[in-house]
C-alpha cells in the first residue's frame, strides 16, 4: 500500500468526534482525507478538490444530506465519484432516499471499525 | 256461431266491394274505349291529310316531268341535239328545285348528256343494260308517250325515278330526254324525313301490270300493312302510297286502362272497408247498449236488497242504540212512533194508543213543563229543538232521554210535520257523572303531586350544576394529561437521539482501540475494553427501543416500503446472532421451503423483528435447538421461531406483548432487557400488514409465529 495509490476522501459531517474517527480510521488506511463540517463548504471543496468519494452525514446544520447529494450530482461533479450516506439516523426508507436524490450508498451509524473502511471501498468498486 | 258471423259479414262486405269494382272497371274501361276511338279517327284523319299531300305532290311531279321531257324532247325534235344543252338543262333545274338532274340518251340507249355533271359520271351507260330498264324504255318507244320509271338505283347513290320522254325524229326513235328526281329530294320539298319520321313510316310503289307485284322505292317492309295502301292512278300504270301511323292507338290509351283498373281496385277496397267499419260501429253500440242494459238491471236488484236490508238494519240500530222516532203530523194532528218509542216509554205498541197528552204525562214532573214549553216555542217559532230530559216511571225509577226534532214545511213555508228522534241516554249520562267525580278526585291529586315534583326539580337543578362544573374541570385535566402525554412521547424521542450520538463515539472509539490501530494493548486492557463495547452495544440497544416504543406512542412510527430478499435479511440475522447462540450452546437451524422469497415491506423493521424474536430465544434458552421455519401460503410469508427454553404460562401469555413488562424477570431479573422488545415487535408487524402468535408451554419451549403479507396491499 502506497501512498499515491489511494484516492482522496470529502467528509460532510457536523460533529467532531465522529469527525475524528472517520479521519483516523481513513487516514490509518492511507487515504488523503479533506473534512468539512457543513453543506456549503462541502459543496464548495467538492468542486475544488474533485475527492473520488464523498461521505456525507444526513443530519447537518444547514442542509439536509439528500440536498448535498442532489446539488452535488447537478453541479457538475465527475460522474465517476462515489458518494455514500452516513447516518445514525436509519427510518424506513432512509436507504433509498439516498439512492433517490444521487447516494451510490448507505453505511449506518454506529460505524464499526472493523468493516466500515471495507464498505466503503466496496461501494466505490461497485460503483466502478 | 262466431264464425258463422264472421263469413256473413266478409261475404256481404265483399259483394258491396266487387260491385263498386265492376262498376267502376266498367266505366273505366269505357272512357279508355272512347279515348282509343278518338285517338284513332283523330289518326285517320291525320293519314288522310298526309296521303293527300304527298299524293297531290306526287301528281304534281308527274306533271311537271312530262312537260319538263316534252320540252326538251321537242327542243330536240326540232334542232337536233342543242349545243347548249347546260344552259337548257340549268333553266329547267331553276324551274323546279327537286329535278336533281337532266339527261339525253341516243338511240341506243346509252347516255350521252347529263347536267349537273358532277356526282353524275353517267354518261357511256347504256340504260338498256338492265332487264327491267329496258323493258320499261321498250314499253315507252312502243307507245311513243312519256313514262316513269322507278323504283331505280341511282348510279350517283340513291333510289330515285326517272322520267323518259321519247323523241322521235321524223317517226323514228332517236333517244330519251329525261329528268332525274331523287326520292330524298322530293321527300325533302314536302319538309318529310321520310327515313326517321316520328309519326310515320313512308312507302311508295309500283304495281306490275302483268304480275300484280309492287316495286318499292323505300326499305320500309310494307307487306302487313296492306289496309293502308292509297292506290294513284298514273297514265302508266298503278302506284301506291303508303302512310302507315309509327304510334299504334292501343298503346296511347293503355294508361287509361291500367290507371282504369287500379282506381277501380281501390274504389272497391274502400267500400269494403267502409261498410266493415260501420257495421262494426253498430255491433260495438249495440253490444253496449246490452251491457249496459243488463248492468242497470242488477244495480236495480241491487238497490232494491240494499233498502231491503237498510231498513231492517235502521230497526236493528234503533234498538241496539235504543234510539227511537217519531213523527208529528200537525194538520192531522196525529203522533206515530217508532217500535223503539214503545220500548224506550215501556208501552204494549198494540195496546197502547199514542197522543200528546199521554206523551207528556210520562216526563218527569220537574222536567215536563220546560219539555212542553220547548215544544210549543219550536212550533212557534218554525225551529228545530235538541233537549235531555228525565221520565218518571213507577217505584220513581228515572230514565234520561236526549230528544232532537224538525221541522218539514209545505210550499207555503207552514209548517206540515215534526219528525224527531229520542235516544234512551241513562247509561252514558249516570257515567258521566261518575267520570266527573273521578276528574275532580283526580285534579286534586295532580295539583299535590306538581308541588311535590316542583320541589325535587329544583333539588336536580342545583346537581346538574355541580356535575357540570365537575366536566368541565375533568376536560381540563383530560386535555392536561394528553398533552404531558404527547409531550412524553416527544421528549424520549429528542433524548434518544441525543443519547444516540455519543454513543457511536463511544462504540466506534471503543473498536478503534481494540483494533490496536492507535498502538499495542495487553490483555488486561483488551479484556476491559471489550467489556466497554459490550455495555455501549447493550446501551444502544436499550436506547433504540426507547425510540421506537416512544415513537410508537406519538403514533409517529412511519415504515415504507421496498422489495428485498427476505432469506437474505434472514442469513444476515442469523450470523449476527451465531456467536451468542453457540457461547450458550444452542444450535440454530432453518427450515425453508422456498428457494427465493422476494418481500414488499420495510427492511430494516424486519430484520429488527428477527433480531428481536431470535435474541429472545437465545435469552430465554440453556439448552437444546432453535428452529426457524419459513414457508409461504395464500400470499403470506409464515416464519416460525421454536425454541425448547423455559416457556411461558397460559397466564402470561396475555401480557406478553404489553409494554414495560417482563415476564418472570419482574421479581428475579435473571434476563437483561427492557421488556420493550415484544410489544415493539407486535406493533411493527402489525405495522407492515401481519400478525404474531405465540403457542408455548412452561419448561418445554415456545413457538412465536408470524405472518407478514408478500405484498403490501396498500403499495399494490
Amino acid at each position: 500500500m502506497t501512498n499515491n495509490m489511494k484516492p482522496s476522501i470529502l467528509i460532510i459531517e457536523d460533529n467532531e468526534q465522529n469527525m475524528y474517527m472517520l479521519t483516523y480510521l481513513l487516514e490509518k488506511s492511507n487515504y488523503k482525507v479533506i473534512i468539512a463540517y457543513n453543506g456549503i463548504d462541502g459543496l464548495k471543496l467538492a468542486h475544488e478538490n474533485h475527492p473520488e468519494i464523498i461521505l456525507i452525514d444526513i443530519q447537518l446544520p444547514d442542509m439536509d444530506g439528500y440536498e448535498i447529494c442532489a446539488k452535488l450530482r447537478h453541479n457538475g461533479l465527475p460522474k465517476n465519484t462515489t458518494i455514500i450516506a452516513v447516518t445514525s439516523y436509519a427510518m424506513g426508507g432512509d436507504k433509498e432516499k439516498a439512492i433517490e436524490a444521487g447516494a451510490d450508498g448507505y453505511i449506518e451509524k454506529p460505524i464499526n471499525p472493523d468493516t466500515f473502511v471495507n464498505q466503503m471501498e466496496s461501494i466505490h468498486v461497485a460503483k466502478n | 256461431m262466431k264464425s258463422n258471423t264472421l263469413y256473413l259479414y266478409l261475404k256481404k262486405h265483399f259483394v258491396a266491394g266487387f260491385i263498386t269494382f265492376i262498376i267502376l272497371l266498367f266505366i273505366a274501361q269505357y272512357i279508355a274505349y272512347q279515348q282509343y276511338l278518338i285517338n284513332k279517327n283523330e289518326q285517320k284523319k291525320e293519314i288522310t291529310n298526309e296521303v293527300n299531300l304527298v299524293k297531290e305532290k306526287l301528281q304534281a311531279l308527274v306533271m311537271y316531268n312530262y312537260s319538263a321531257t316534252k320540252s326538251l324532247a321537242y327542243i330536240i325534235e326540232r334542232n337536233g341535239i342543242p349545243p347548249d344543252f347546260e344552259s337548257i338543262a340549268i333553266d329547267l333545274l331553276e324551274r323546279h328545285d327537286y329535278f336533281d338532274a337532266v339527261e339525253l340518251v341516243d338511240s341506243n340507249g346509252v347516255i350521252t348528256h347529263v347536267y349537273p355533271q358532277k356526282d353524275n359520271e353517267v354518261i357511256g351507260f347504256n340504260i338498256m343494260s338492265s332487264n327491267v330498264a329496258s323493258r320499261g324504255a321498250l314499253t315507252t318507244i312502243k307507245r311513243k308517250d312519256f313514262f316513269i320509271a322507278g323504283p331505280v338505283n341511282l348510279k350517283q347513290g340513291g333510289v330515285g325515278m326517272i322520267s323518259r320522254q321519247p323523241i322521235f325524229i321524223d317517226d323514228k326513235f332517236a333517244g330519251f330526254s329525261a329528268v332525274v328526281i331523287k326520292l330524298s329530294t322530293f321527300f325533302n320539298d314536302l319538309n318529310i324525313n321520310y327515313e326517321n319520321d316520328s309519326r310515320f313510316d313512308y312507302q311508295i310503289s309500283r304495281v306490275n301490270k302483268k304480275t300484280g307485284k309492287e316495286d318499292f322505292f323505300l326499305e320500309n317492309d310494307m307487306s302487313s300493312f296492306e289496309e293502308f295502301a292509297v292506290p294513284i292512278e298514273m297514265s302508266f300504270g298503278e302506284w301506291r302510297l303508303y302512310v302507315v301511323p309509327k304510334h299504334n292507338t292501343i298503346k296511347s290509351v293503355i294508361w287509361f286502362v291500367v290507371i282504369g283498373f287500379m282506381i277501380a281496385i281501390v274504389g272497391g277496397w274502400i267500400v269494403w272497408l267502409l261498410n266493415g267499419q260501420s257495421e262494426r260501429y253498430s255491433n260495438l253500440i249495440s253490444v253496449k247498449l246490452t251491457k249496459q242494459e243488463s248492468e242497470l238491471k242488477s244495480i236495480h236488484e241491487i238497490t232494491r236488497d240494499r233498502i231491503k236490508k237498510s231498513e231492517s238494519n235502521l230497526k236493528r240500530a234503533q234498538h241496539i242504540a235504543s234510539l227511537g222516532s217519531w213523527e208529528l203530523d200537525i194538520e192531522m194532528n196525529k203522533l206515530t212512533w217508532s217500535a223503539e218509542m214503545f220500548r224506550i216509554f215501556e208501552k204494549d205498541s198494540k195496546k197502547f194508543e199514542v197522543t200528546q197528552q199521554r206523551f207528556y204525562d210520562a216526563i218527569h214532573p220537574d222536567d215536563r213543563s220546560l219539555v212542553i214549553k220547548l215544544i210549543t216555542d219550536s212550533i212557534m217559532n218554525k225551529k228545530p229543538y235538541q233537549i235531555t230530559y228525565r221520565l218518571l216511571f213507577d217505584k220513581n225509577r228515572i230514565k234520561y232521554v236526549d230528544e232532537h226534532c224538525e221541522i218539514f214545511y209545505d210550499e207555503n213555508q207552514i209548517p206540515k210535520k215534526f219528525f224527531g228522534t229520542l235516544q234512551d241516554v241513562t247509561v252514558r249520562i249516570v257515567n258521566e257523572k261518575e267520570l266527573l267525580n273521578y276528574k275532580n278526585n283526580l285534579e286534586n291529586l295532580v295539583s299535590l303531586r306538581t308541588e311535590e315534583l316542583n320541589d325535587s326539580k329544583e333539588a336536580l337543578l342545583n346537581l346538574l350544576e355541580d356535575i357540570n362544573y365537575q366536566s368541565i374541570e375533568l376536560e381540563k385535566e383530560k386535555i392536561k394529561a394528553q398533552s404531558a402525554d404527547l409531550m412524553k412521547s416527544a421528549f424520549l424521542a429528542t433524548m434518544s437521539h441525543e443519547l444516540r450520538t455519543p454513543m457511536n463515539s463511544i462504540i466506534g472509539f471503543t473498536g478503534i482501540l481494540s483494533k490496536e490501530l492507535a498502538g499495542p494493548l495487553n490483555e488486561e486492557q483488551k479484556k476491559q475494553l471489550a467489556m466497554v463495547k459490550n455495555s455501549g452495544e447493550h446501551l444502544l440497544g436499550l436506547i433504540n427501543d426507547i425510540l421506537d416504543i416512544s415513537k410508537i406512542e406519538a403514533g409517529k412510527l412511519k415504515v415504507s416500503f421496498y422489495p428485498f430478499d427476505y432469506l437474505t435479511s434472514l442469513e444476515k440475522t442469523i450470523a449476527f446472532l451465531l456467536p451468542q447462540a453457540s457461547a450458550k450452546g444452542l444450535k440454530m437451524i432453518t427450515e425453508i421451503t422456498e428457494m427465493h422469497i422476494t418481500l414488499i415491506s420495510d427492511e430494516r423493521r424486519v430484520e429488527q423483528i428477527l433480531l428481536n424474536l431470535l435474541s429472545n430465544a437465545i435469552k430465554f434458552s440453556t439448552k437444546g435447538t432453535i428452529l426457524i421455519k419459513v414457508g409461504v401460503k395464500d400470499n403470506l410469508l409464515i416464519t416460525q421461531i421454536i425454541d425448547q427454553g423455559i416457556g411461558i404460562s397460559n397466564d402470561d401469555i396475555i401480557k406478553l406483548f404489553m409494554l414495560f413488562i417482563q415476564i418472570e424477570g419482574g421479581l428475579s431479573r435473571n434476563h437483561e432487557g427492557t421488556g420493550l422488545g415484544l410489544a415493539i415487535c407486535k406493533n411493527l408487524i402489525e405495522k407492515l400488514g401481519g400478525t404474531i402468535q405465540v403457542e408455548s408451554q412452561l419448561g418445554i419451549g415456545s413457538n412465536f409465529t408470524f405472518k407478514l403479507p408478500l405484498e403490501n396491499a396498500k403499495n399494490k
